[in-house]
């Protein structure tokens, strides 16, 4: 009786495993075909029958990519424009993140409330009067209009991260640092930059990541190859000269996605666990 | 020399008033404990002493000089917390020296002072550790080290040994005792247990709702509570308060739960409506008594030598210490208690009379 | 009397420090609000009552014209009703998705950690490469998915999914539900996790079988957050632009329109700035009134603390 209650346990085991990993394949199945793809030569994929792995391994792909003068310098443009995004978002969010955790002041949860909220705004909203303001200050195609754009949404979701963190950070340790004679910016320096690094830099490689990602500002704001992040280069050349250049499309594609899935895996706990943390209070 | 002084301390969150006109006088080499239930304010009294919260009305004095608008760095105070507050980053030696560091001393004085605590503290093969590599003890006596390097004027403890565990905590209390006469060093120590008051403390400052209510020696808020507040919320089991009527024109008090009882009186309380109150160990099972009830056992509990029993005077529960094996559950019995046990308050201010 | 001299003087020589270090302190972040999100959107909106175009520097003030413009047009109107159609189907199907999906990998499975991190990825992933990626697997030669469906049988020669007018609202949802339901996933994850264990174990001695767990247990303990992820994927998909813009922008004709594609269109492409600001402005006022009702509605308001 034992035995066989054992057997079914230990078949539901084999049979959830066996699901969840084909739901996993399925939904990952876009994915795992581009990938496959960007090593393949042009015949493999220009063919009526495609496969999912090439028979004939082969980096021509990524060789062209680095061959072609624009790609190189949108990633650059992109690892820029996203380092300092990321960089002034953790310096003013770790103050911000510290005020409204540690301090006591009037006004305190309408401000919470109201960087919360910025969430809500359509970026089409945004995008319109930025132009503007880029075109009448000559900041088209400027790193600094992409950074400031992209400073709207990821300073509030790492304000809102990092407040999330420093929730759980325990109160008497800002308050045995007052009586040891910290001013706030000592604490910050000396107790909550070392105890908290991890999550302080999930926030930051977060908003890392996202103004990566980022494509409607990098497409309206940007004129030329100068200063256009990997986004809005790939919309110009993929939907344009290289319109049907598949190779390059999954191979640009790889080289784009790999670092930020592996920055993302990193600290993914600390990301994950800050975004839902709060919001399901 | 090092004074302190609390003058109409007030301070509110939100609409909760949670110090309301507290004045306190610490006296130089004083331990004083502030004693009270959870929420009475006194923690964040402690706080408003070192700085940490800023008072709202009121005015605090460090032998004669006003302190109540430095920032904490400038008060020369140093505190302990209830869960060490060790930063968890930093060794033992430098948890110890950040203080010091912070207040700009030299670097030669801090290793000189690390390590004097350290020796006093019986310490020294921890230095190198982390805080999470340390035993709960370990992590108490460490910070007490870093508040003792500190030399401050005032020793701020805020129920630093509730984090520990029971046989531990009175180790603990003892060092802190020891430490406290051999440095001669004025101490505050803000705690809910009146054991850890009663044991520790020259004067005790005892507080309920905001307000502090009595101060004195342990005795004296033992045997002579100014209010009833006082005397349930010290002594275990607490004080029998039973209600009484105070009769002018007899100077006596009548029992309220027979009427018959009758019990002269030297004092003269405002209003008729009395509680009288008397301790469970100044009840003897005798005939003869200032006062004297009929009752019988209602719940025996034994405590090892001694048990304590509920008594069930005629609907009136009266609380008694008597000797294990003394009484048996039913019996019937007479209690006497003498006038010298006997405190007198007024029952709608709850204040001795 | 002495005393209440006393407390008002010092109030006074107080409050300047009250305000001082959170403001200093957070005047970086509230700047950069202020410069990149309260003023462009007020700016949008100020825009919208004006006859600004792209070229002008001089425009005036119109009132309310581009709005009655606005409602008088048919092009809107199909285009409010696309976002609303895309948001309900886009939003459910996220929600179904992420949560189905949450619950399988909050079963104990061997390298749960590794599945969850896996199907993290759509989400991390930027949306100009999901958007070019599923370009290519509709194509009608190359594409992955024609070359199935053929092969299923399911059909007999490609589909143009992407101009196809009975396709393309197909083609614009599944790569939208690819990217979002991740997140979906995380939420409900938090949720699943932050149910007491005690409650199942309650709930087993009390008699009750798997599916009756899940019916008294995990879905009452998860109302919150589906009313949260329902408010969440409202705004997310009612303001989405990214993917439909690289795959269609709009098209065919105007079939997958949705409102901030005609703002866009209007403002960088029709160079009518005052009128694109003003679809701009109902994107942002519908999501400000579906948040106010949804933060206000007792259902919510209940369990908050």
């Amino acid at each position: 009786m034992t035995s066989y209650r054992r057997m079914i346990q230990i078949l539901t085991q084999v049979l959830l495993f066996c699901g969840v990993l084909g739901v996993t394949v399925l939904l990952l199945f876009p994915a795992i075909v581009a990938f496959g793809t960007s090593f393949k030569p042009m015949g493999e994929i220009f063919t009526q029958t495609p496969t999912i792995f090439p028979h004939e391994p082969t980096l021509a792909a990524y060789k062209k990519i680095f061959c072609m003068p624009e790609f190189p310098r949108f990633l650059l443009n992109s690892f820029i424009i996203s380092g300092l995004t990321a960089l002034i978002v953790i310096i003013a969010a770790l103050l911000a993140a510290y005020t409204l955790t540690f301090t006591r002041f009037p006004g305190k949860k309408f401000i919470r409330q109201m960087i919360l909220m910025t969430y809500m705004f359509p970026a089409v909203t945004l995008v319109i009067p930025l132009y503007f303001f880029a075109h009448r200050l000559d900041l088209l195609d400027s790193y600094q209009i992409l950074i400031f754009a992209d400073l709207s949404f990821a300073l509030p979701i790492a304000v809102w991260l990092m407040a999330g963190y420093f929730e759980k950070f325990p109160l008497e340790l800002v308050k045995a640092a007052r009586v040891d004679g910290c001013n706030p910016l000592q604490i910050i320096r000396h107790i909550i930059i070392p105890v908290m690094k991890p999550g302080i830099t999930a926030a930051g490689i977060f908003s890392f990541i996202l103004a990566w990602s980022e494509y409607l500002f990098s497409l309206t704001l940007t004129l030329t190859d100068e200063s256009r992040t990997i986004s809005a280069g790939m919309h110009y050349c993929l939907m344009g000269n290289y319109r049907t250049d598949y190779g390059l499309l999954t191979a640009a594609s790889t080289i784009i996605v790999i670092p930020v899935v592996i920055l993302f895996a990193l600290l993914q706990k600390f990301i994950v666990g800050g975004l839902t943390e709060g919001s399901l209070k | 020399m090092s004074e302190l002084r609390l003058e109409h301390v007030s301070k509110r969150f939100g609409r909760n008033l949670v110090l309301d006109r507290v004045n306190l006088d610490i006296r130089d080499g004083e331990l004083m404990v502030i004693l009270g239930p959870s929420g009475c304010g006194k923690s964040t009294l402690l706080s408003i002493v070192a700085g940490i919260e800023d008072l709202d009305s009121g005015i605090i004095c460090l032998n004669g000089q006003s302190i109540g608008h430095l920032p904490p760095r400038n008060r020369d105070m140093a505190m302990v917390f209830q869960n060490h507050a060790l930063y968890p980053h930093m060794n033992v030696y430098e948890n110890i020296a950040f203080g010091l560091r912070m207040h700009k001393v030299s670097a030669e004085e801090i290793r000189t002072r690390v390590n004097e605590v350290a020796v006093m503290l019986e310490i020294e093969h921890l230095l190198k550790r982390k805080p999470r590599q340390m035993s709960g003890g370990e992590r108490q006596r460490v910070a007490m080290g870093r508040a003792i390097a500190r030399h401050p004027q005032i020793f701020l403890l805020d129920e630093p040994l509730s984090s520990l565990d029971a046989q531990l905590r009175t180790q603990i209390r003892t060092e802190i005792k020891k430490l406290h006469a051999k440095l001669g060093i004025t101490m505050v120590f803000v705690t809910h247990d009146q054991f850890e008051a009663m044991t520790l403390s020259d004067r005790i400052a005892i507080m309920d709702r905001g307000r502090i209510v009595q101060v004195g020696t342990p005795d004296e808020v033992y045997h002579h509570p100014m209010t009833t507040f006082v005397a349930t919320f010290l002594g275990n089991p607490s004080m029998n308060l039973i209600s009484a009527r105070y009769d002018a024109s007899t100077c006596s008090l009548h029992l309220a739960h027979d009427g018959g009882t009758v019990l002269p009186t030297k004092s003269t309380p405002p209003l008729p409506a009395c509680l009288i109150g008397f301790r469970p160990e100044h009840v003897r099972l005798e005939e003869q008594g200032d006062l004297v009830l009929d009752g019988s056992v209602d719940v025996l509990e034994p405590t090892g030598s001694d048990a304590f029993a509920l008594i069930d005077c005629h609907g009136l529960a009266v609380k008694a210490r008597c000797s294990n094996g003394e009484l048996s559950v039913g019996r019937r019995i007479r209690l006497a208690i003498a006038s010298e046990h006997l405190h007198v308050f007024d029952a709608a201010s709850g204040n001795r009379v | 009397m002495q005393i209440l001299i006393d407390t008002d003087s010092r109030k006074r020589r107080k409050a300047p420090g009250l305000f001082l270090l959170p403001g200093a302190l957070l005047a970086p972040t509230l700047i950069i609000v202020f410069v990149v999100l309260l003023y462009p959107a007020a700016c949008t909106i100020f825009f919208s009552l004006t006859d600004k175009t792209m070229a002008d520097t001089t425009y005036s003030f119109i009132g309310l014209k581009n709005y009655s413009n606005l409602f008088s047009d048919p092009k809107f109107w199909m285009a409010f009703q696309h976002s609303i159609i895309f948001t309900l189907v886009a939003g459910s199907l996220n929600i179904l998705l992420g949560f189905g999906t949450a619950l399988l990998v909050n079963r104990a499975i061997p390298f749960r950690g590794l599945f969850r991190s896996l199907l993290l990825i759509p989400w991390v992933m930027p949306h100009i490469v999901t958007g070019l990626m599923f370009r290519w697997l509709y194509n009608d030669f190359y594409g992955y998915l024609n070359y199935l469906l053929i092969h299923a049988g399911l059909i007999e020669k490609p589909i143009l999914f992407l101009v196809d007018r009975a396709f393309v609202w197909l083609a614009v949802i599944l790569p939208t539900v690819w990217y979002e339901y991740p997140f979906v996933m995380l939420m409900f994850l938090a949720a699943l996790q932050s149910i007491s264990p005690d409650l199942y174990r309650a709930a087993k001695v009390d008699g009750a079988n798997a599916f009756q767990q899940f019916l008294h247990i995990t879905l009452p303990c998860l109302k919150q957050a589906f009313l949260l992820n329902g408010l969440l994927q409202i705004i997310f998909m009612f303001k989405s632009f990214n993917l439909v813009w690289i795959l269609t922008q709009g098209g065919p004709g105007d079939r997958t329109e949705l409102l901030s594609t005609l703002a866009y269109r209007h403002v960088f492409e029709g160079f009518s700035t005052g009128y694109g600001s003003a679809v701009a402005t109902v994107i942002f006022l519908v999501l400000f009134a579906v948040s106010i009702v949804y933060l206000a509605s007792p259902a919510i308001r209940s369990e908050e603390p």
